[in-house]
């Protein structure tokens, strides 16, 4: 849920809740001033029966209007305190009924008691606090709908500069590309979150970059010293008087060189991609560097008894000639590789698409890791760099490579 | 063949003299670019190999100094970059190749032979060893005086050896030499080990010689 909504939610029930508290209160209010009033009236009407009484020693005649009566009953009864309390009054005219007050008392003439009953109808008051309570209820509505309209248009606006910061945040990548400019705030809050997120991807930029040139310098200073191995073994060999035993160790020491002299150029090459440093991008016959990479691999495959089948359009791409080839080799190379003798191999290119499918084990791989740097099969004599160079390749050029498994093919997509 | 190693690392620079030595060859080394402008001011060579990351300077201010007194051997840039940048401005300011360390020193050998190959012999691309005669223009390939038609790898391999007879010259070497590192070892080892069967068997029909001698576990030695 979004803060504003979260916002306007709490707001408004607050407000609700208090409008209709302080509503409440104001019809109490009212009522009983009103009742006051009336009390008050009644009051002084009993006292001018009174006076009247005294003077005339009779009963005034009962009167009856629509909404004032006053009548006279005999009682037995003893003297008692005048009483207030509310009660109907029904007009003879209309028949219609209505809230009223009334006042009780007992009067004292000639000896005899009399119940006076003085009613007076608050139906004028009742007209005026319920139109006092359909303004409030007006006032109510009216303030919701302010608030909603106020909280989704301000505080949409408000919220602008930090839906932009998101923005680049999402967009933030390491590799160097730079996210949407953010427009200038005049709202502190958004101007120290935005100071904060530039210096963050300046800090994070700056130590991707040392790490990367960490990176390289390793690989170059790592490369002279396996050329002194390399060199001092080629020496080494020559020497007649070594045996069979000598030999097969220095055959490991070989291999081991070899390895890391790939190792080091593979780490290289990453870096080089990630610096985008390759700059002699041309259009590429994609179906003609394929089936050039066919042809070298043919040797192994025809050894590995592997059926290349390929079904290729005309398609051309803007990229390094040199990434090409190395991503179609690593890519090529690992069906072969992981391939089972006697299997097969799928390409299939066209505009959209080139992909490559091979059989090999049974079991899917784990699509999230092998793209993963030094992740690969514990029989695998590469580097483990070769997937993530193919990947990294893909996305210097805004195409994405995907795995997929469809039993008995293990499939590598490049949506361009 | 007179060859003058430019080369800063002196351990490198001592195997490349051991390996290049003998055979006929003088190999003399510098460790910096002064002492190399001074050799080459003073002497002729017929190769240069050339390290690009020198402690006082690139390798590539020596190529101009050579333009500028006016020399033309042929020069191979070796260099711990496998930077396209540096492969053509090396190129371009006219050396001849250029291999990225680490590189095997047969390898190193082969190379240096084709730009001495390249250079010496103008317009005449021919190669000859004991009774083996090669054009390299026409890649034709002659056995005491028969034509002996081979594949693309078992010629490449056939001149790799020549450039390196004499030498142990190890499976991994010829490997890289062949297939670049597009390849399993352990699979290439097969291809060499055929390749080489094969390329044996069509010298030792026409010659009766065998030149090949296996050293176990490692490599062939051609002689």
């Amino acid at each position: 849920m979004k803060l504003a909504t979260q916002y306007t939610r709490v707001s408004m029930l607050t407000s609700l809740v208090v409008l209709l508290i302080a509503g409440g209160i104001y019809y109490f209010a009212i009522s009983y001033i009103a009742d006051q009033q009336f009390d008050r009236d009644l009051a002084e009407e009993l006292g001018e029966m009174n006076e009247f009484i005294q003077q005339h020693h009779r009963l005034p005649k009962p009167f009856e209007f629509d909404s004032y009566q006053a009548k006279f009953e005999p009682v037995g009864q003893l003297m008692a305190p005048p009483r207030l309390t509310d009660t109907l009054i029904s007009s003879s005219r209309t028949s219609k009924t209505a809230s009223a007050r009334a006042i009780i008392a007992i009067v004292r003439l000639d000896k005899t008691n009399y119940r006076m009953t003085i009613v007076e109808s608050k139906e004028t008051t009742d007209d005026l606090v319920q139109i006092i309570f359909l303004i409030t209820i007006l006032l109510i509505g009216l303030l919701l709908l302010a608030l909603l309209l106020a909280n989704r248009f301000l505080l949409r606006g408000l919220w602008q500069p930090f839906y932009h910061l998101l923005d680049r945040l999402l967009a933030f990548s390491l590799t160097g590309k730079v996210g949407n400019s953010v427009p200038e705030t005049n709202v502190d809050e958004f101007r120290e979150l935005h100071a904060a997120i530039n210096a963050m991807e300046e800090k994070a930029g700056s130590e991707y970059l040392a790490l990367k040139a960490f990176t390289e310098n390793a690989s170059h200073e790592m490369m002279t010293p396996i050329a002194v191995i390399t060199s001092k073994l080629d020496n080494l060999v020559q020497d007649e008087s070594l045996t069979e035993e000598h030999l097969a160790q220095l055959q490991d020491i070989y291999n081991a060189g070899n390895k890391l002299s790939r190792l080091g150029q593979s780490l290289l090459l990453l870096v080089k991609i990630d610096h985008q440093l390759f700059k002699d991008a041309v259009e590429v016959h994609v179906e003609l560097a394929l089936a050039d990479k066919v042809g070298q691999f043919a040797e192994i495959t025809s050894k590995k008894s592997i059926v290349v089948t390929s079904k290729t359009e005309s398609v051309t791409v803007t990229a390094s000639p040199y990434l090409i080839d190395i991503l179609l080799n690593n890519l090529l190379g690992n069906a072969i590789r992981h391939n089972n003798n006697y299997g097969q191999i799928r390409i299939n290119l066209n505009k959209e698409q080139l992909s490559i499918a091979n059989t090999g084990l049974p079991n899917k791989l784990d699509a999230d890791k092998i793209f993963e740097r030094f992740e690969k099969s514990p029989a695998s004599e590469g580097t483990g760099l070769g997937l993530t160079i193919a990947r990294n390749i893909c996305e210097g050029y805004g195409w994405k490579l995907d795995y997929s498994f469809n039993n008995p093919y293990h499939t590598f997509t490049i949506r361009f | 063949m007179k060859l003058l190693v430019i080369e800063d690392e002196p351990v490198l620079l001592d195997s490349i003299s051991n390996y290049f030595s003998g055979d006929g060859n003088i190999c003399e080394t510098a460790t910096n670019r002064e002492a190399a402008m001074e050799k080459i001011g003073l002497y002729d060579y017929d190769c240069i190999l050339l390290d690009i990351g020198l402690p006082d300077g690139s390798g590539l201010d020596v190529i101009r100094y050579m333009k500028e007194v006016g020399k033309d051997e042929g020069v191979l840039i070796i260099s711990a970059r496998n930077s396209l940048d540096d492969k053509l401005s090396g190129l371009n300011l006219g050396a001849d190749d250029y291999i990225v360390k680490p590189f095997h020193l047969a390898e190193l050998k082969a190379r240096i032979m084709a730009v001495y190959r390249r250079r010496a012999f103008n317009g005449v691309h021919m190669l000859q060893y004991e009774d083996i005669i090669i054009n390299l223009d026409a890649m034709d390939v002659r056995v005491s005086e028969h034509q002996v038609i081979l594949t693309r790898k078992e010629y490449d391999m056939l001149l790799y050896f020549i450039a390196n007879k004499g030498k142990v010259v190890t499976r991994n070497a010829i490997a890289e030499h062949l297939w670049g590192d597009n390849i399993d070892l352990a699979e290439s080892f097969d291809f060499i080990y055929t390749h080489i069967k094969n390329l044996r068997k069509k010298l030792l029909d026409h010659s009766g010689k065998d030149y090949f001698k296996a050293i176990y576990g490692i490599g062939y030695k051609f002689n």
